[in-house]
Parts: C-alpha cells; structure tokens; sequence
C-alpha cells in the first residue's frame, strides 16, 4: 500500500504522514519535500522511532544545505516495503517530483493519493480556494487525488467548534471535487466523534 | 470579528503588510523568508497590487527605492546575507528620506552560515545598516500575531518620520504557525506631498534624490535629520516587562528568544529567584527608559541572544554600566532552551547574593 500525503504548505502533511505511519508498525515513510527545509517529517524521527516507523530522508534533511536533492528511489522503497506513506512538499511546487513516478504509481492499483487541509489557513480558508489548490497540485503531478484529509485546527487554540466547521467545509469540499473524505482529524486533548486523532505536533522550540 | 487564522510568521506578516496598503513587493528567494515571497504572489495580483521576483536583492531594494519615491507603500525581504546584499540601497533610501519596509528573517552567519534562526543581525539592522549617518526603525516582532502586528506599525512609522522601518525577526518567527487575527480597520495613509507622482503642471515638480552637490546642503540635511530622530527617540521606543516590579535579574532579549526567557523567569520564580523580563520591541530606538527603571530594583542585568552579545552594549549604556551586564547565547542556529538560561540565573543569583 502508499498513502501519499499532499496539500497547501502548512495544512499538516508532516504530522498528518507521521500519524498514519504510526498506526501501521513497520512501514516506511519517505520525506519527499524538496520545497521548505523547515519543519519536515525528517524533524519527527524521535516519534517515529518510538513507533516502529522507518524514515527515509534526503541526505542534506536538517542541515544548513538547502538544495531539493532526493537521493534515493521511491520505486526501490515502495517495491520493497509493505506500506509505504510518502510525505510531499507544499503545493504544486511541492508536488512536482511526483511526476517522475507518475507511471510507476499509475500502474499500481494500490496507491491512495490524499489531500491535506486546514480550512484556518488563509489560503485554503473556503472549500473554493482549497479545490483550487487540490486541481494545481493534481496537474503538477499528473494524479488524481482520491481522498481528503480534512486537519482543520487552530493550534492549541482548536475547539470543537472549530473542528465542526472543518467537517463542514471539508463535505463541501469533497462535493465539488468529487473526492471522498479519507478522514477529519481531532487534535491530542480533543475527542471528537468520528475523527482521527493525531498525537504529533511540530515543536517551535520556545520551550511552551 | 474576523476570524482567527493558523499562520506561519511569513504569512501573517506578508498578509498584514497588504492590509496595511502594501502595494509593491519585491523580493528575492532565501530560507527562512521565502514564504513571503511566495505569498506575495499569489495574493497581490488578486489586491490589484504588483509583486517582482527581481533579479537579485540588490535589484529588489532598488525597485523599493522607485516606488516609494512615488509614495506608494512598498515592501522587500530577505534573510540575512541578502539584507547585506540590500545595505547599499538601505543607506540611499535613508539618505533620500523615503519610508519602505524592510524585513530580515535571520538566519545563521557570517557568510552563507546557515539557513536556521539566529539573531546575529542587531548591529546590522541597529548600527550599519548602509554607509553614511543614517537610522533604521527597527522592530523585533515575538509572536506570530506580532509579526502581523508590527508590519503595520513599520509601516505608520516609516510614514510618519519618511524613514525605512525594518522588521527584523528570525527563522522560528518566519517558519512557526500561530494563530493570527487582522484588525478590522486601519489608520488612513498620511499624505505624501513631497511624493514624485506626477505634477500635473499643477505644483513645482518633487525631487527624491541623496546626492547633494554643496557639502553645505548636504550637512544641513544630515543635521535636520537627526533632530528627526530625537524626536522619533522620545516618541517611539516600546518595550514589555514581564514581572520587573522587584526583579533583581533583569534578563532582557527580544524576538523569539524573549519567550524561550519568559519561560525561563517562570522557572527561576519558582526557585525563589527574583528574575523578570524586559522585551525590546523596537530595538531602535532602543527603549533606554525601561532599563534605567529597572535599576531601583536590579542587582545585574543578563542579555539573552541568538548570537555573540550584539544587544549587549546597548543594554550597558543604558544603565550607564551601573550593573555588571551578563551575556548568555547561541549562533549558528542554535537555540538556547529555558534551561539554559536558568542555569545562567541560578549563577548570576548565587553572586549577588554574595554581595
């Protein structure tokens, strides 16, 4: 199986990656964003070492050289493992070495491709703008997105009122697009019928 | 009300910046700022503004330059080895008295360094930030919705005295999300008459330049300048204290650093320490009142940094060196923890006990 986690920068991917790859112990995740060198999958190596997650990064992930190198094969690593999550760069910037394998992963039938997002994002605020967004990181790699992962939150400040409008947003998403909801997520604190709760966040480094 | 929204530092400032009238960017890419670029350009064209990805940076500031001399509110960023790069074209903004925004999300240096946050651009942005007698306001955002906050700030001030305002934050500020919420409403533009926006045979026609052909001009242009900045030094300097009032540490850092500080006050309080915060929001003009009154109760004043002690003289002349003035910090993009500085209170707190 890949999962391959796209969206708007910002939306959650990392986390949201992390998060699914913790829940198959023994699988692979693969840091593919060759945009943002802040902030990366490759910066929850501690959580996912606890979970039995094996991480593959681009060998310049979490120094000072920022140059969009990917130093390693996806086929190889999808080939070889049992389930696979493949975390992408922001956007369709972010997107784009996607296409590389477009043939690779055409030729599968068991590849799902999601689609992050935050309805607070100010970008991605209305489900118009984030089906807009949805549709460039589709052209940019030449896939089709086959379901949403709705992670609306608002950082320590999410409430349920805030998750509820996501869902909302999130159905009328899926409405214009067409794609399927894969999941609405719930913050660590919150518990929230019906959602997946994710557990990992980015530390800021301020100490609280 | 609007509602609040999850923001990286970038963005809420980029954002806060059109709000506040921006209708010029240009930039150049560099991590840990390039999100401001990025989001210029998606969202200006939608705000009937203009957004350049200039040559250079160098190219960047000098598009500012054209387009403040218009009088339009206008807008570059960089992180810090393109902020040198820019200096040249700081110092004629300066020198022709045009009001701009400048923002440096630092990164680690010298030299290329690093692309992870550091603070080591005080003396670039407080001192030398270009050739010649001139100032930058320069103001030190904490928080995500401070970096939203301050951009529009930078901008009334710059307005207010015609000078280039920077934003000077770091990699953490720039790359963190926060939430943010935009006010509702903003403070009218002031007028520009000295603006060259076209004449109209109605009106002598506007000069902005720096050059001055007779070195008597030319002085007299330097000196009016700065009874300017006197007034900017009285009116202007801002600054937040954070459980000062019977403080006998007075740690002071500004940016991101002051909330790993805070943190950092609240431990040491809990010892027992009488520790407490003075946050420089604008780091020029430096606010010299809040230190001085601090003196009634400090026994020593510590300075924690993102580099090697750069804010560390200011704080001296503050006080008039009447405190011994420690210095705790990291480069390179290293970034101390609260502990650290805890550890750096503890010793501070052990000596003046002593004394």
């Amino acid at each position: 199986m890949i999962t391959i986690i796209t969206g708007h920068y910002g939306s959650g991917k990392s986390t949201v990656a992390a998060n699914l790859a913790a829940k198959s112990p023994g699988s692979v995740i693969v840091d593919m964003d060759t945009v943002n060198p802040y902030y990366r999958t490759a910066d929850l190596k501690i959580y996912l070492d606890a979970h039995g997650v094996r991480l593959v990064a681009p060998m310049y992930a979490r120094t000072n050289l920022d140059v969009p190198v990917l130093d390693f094969d996806i086929v190889t690593i999808c080939d070889s493992a049992e389930n696979t999550v493949i975390d992408m760069g922001g956007d369709d910037a972010g997107t784009y070495p996607l296409g590389k394998y477009r043939s690779y992963l055409s030729a599968r039938d068991d590849v799902q491709m999601l689609y992050t997002v935050n309805f607070r994002r100010m970008l991605t605020a209305e489900p118009s703008q984030a089906a807009e967004v949805m549709h460039e990181i589709e052209n940019a790699c030449g896939l089709r997105i086959t379901g949403i992962i709705n992670n609306t939150n608002l950082g320590e400040a999410t409430d349920e009122d805030i998750i509820r409008e996501g869902i909302a947003k999130a159905e009328e998403l899926s409405r214009i697009t067409g794609a399927g909801i894969y999941a609405h997520t719930s913050p660590a604190g919150i518990s929230y019928p019906d959602t997946l709760p994710v557990d990992v966040i980015m530390d800021n480094r301020l100490g609280g | 009300m609007e509602e609040r929204m999850l923001m990286k530092g970038n963005e809420a400032l980029a954002e806060a910046a059109i709000r506040a009238g921006c209708k010029c960017y240009f930039g150049y890419p560099i991590t840990p700022q390039t999100e401001i670029a990025a989001y210029m350009s998606k969202r200006m064209p939608k705000v009937g503004g203009v957004f350049i990805q200039a040559e250079s940076e160098i190219a960047a500031i000098n598009m500012v330059y054209g387009a403040a001399s218009a009088g339009v509110r206008a807008m570059t960023s960089s992180s810090s080895p393109g902020i040198s790069l820019k200096s040249e074209g700081i110092s004629y903004l300066a020198g022709a008295d045009l009001p701009c925004v400048i923002v440096n999300v630092e990164r680690g240096g010298p030299g290329l360094g690093g692309i992870q946050p550091s603070q080591s651009d005080y003396y670039l942005a407080t001192k030398a930030g270009g050739h010649g007698d001139f100032s930058l306001l320069v103001f030190a955002p904490s928080t995500v919705q401070e970096m939203a906050d301050l951009a529009v700030k930078a901008f009334d001030t710059a307005d207010k005295y015609r000078m280039p305002a920077m934003i000077l934050a770091d990699g953490l500020l720039g790359q963190m999300m926060e939430p943010v919420r935009f006010p509702e409403s903003y403070a009218p533009q002031p007028e520009k008459p000295w603006a060259c926006s076209g004449h109209a045979n109605k009106r002598e026609h506007n000069i902005v330049n720096s050059l001055y052909l007779v070195p008597e001009e030319l002085e007299k242009s330097n000196i009016a300048r700065f009874e300017r900045y006197e007034t900017v030094k009285r009116e202007e300097a801002l600054s937040e204290n954070y459980l000062t009032d019977d403080a006998q540490i007075i740690v002071t850092a500004f940016g991101a650093t002051a909330r790993i500080v805070r943190s950092a006050v609240n431990m040491a309080r809990a010892e027992g320490i009488k520790a407490g915060l003075i946050r420089p929001v604008t780091l020029w003009p430096f606010p010299v009142k809040a230190y001085r009154d601090a003196l009634s109760t400090a026994k020593a004043y510590l300075s924690v940094e993102m580099n090697m002690g750069q804010m560390v003289n200011d704080v001296k002349l503050a006080i008039d060196c009447k405190r011994p003035v420690h210095f705790f910090g990291r480069t390179g993009g290293m970034v101390p923890t609260p502990a650290e500085v805890l550890a750096q209170l503890r010793a501070i707190n052990e000596q003046t006990g002593k004394d």
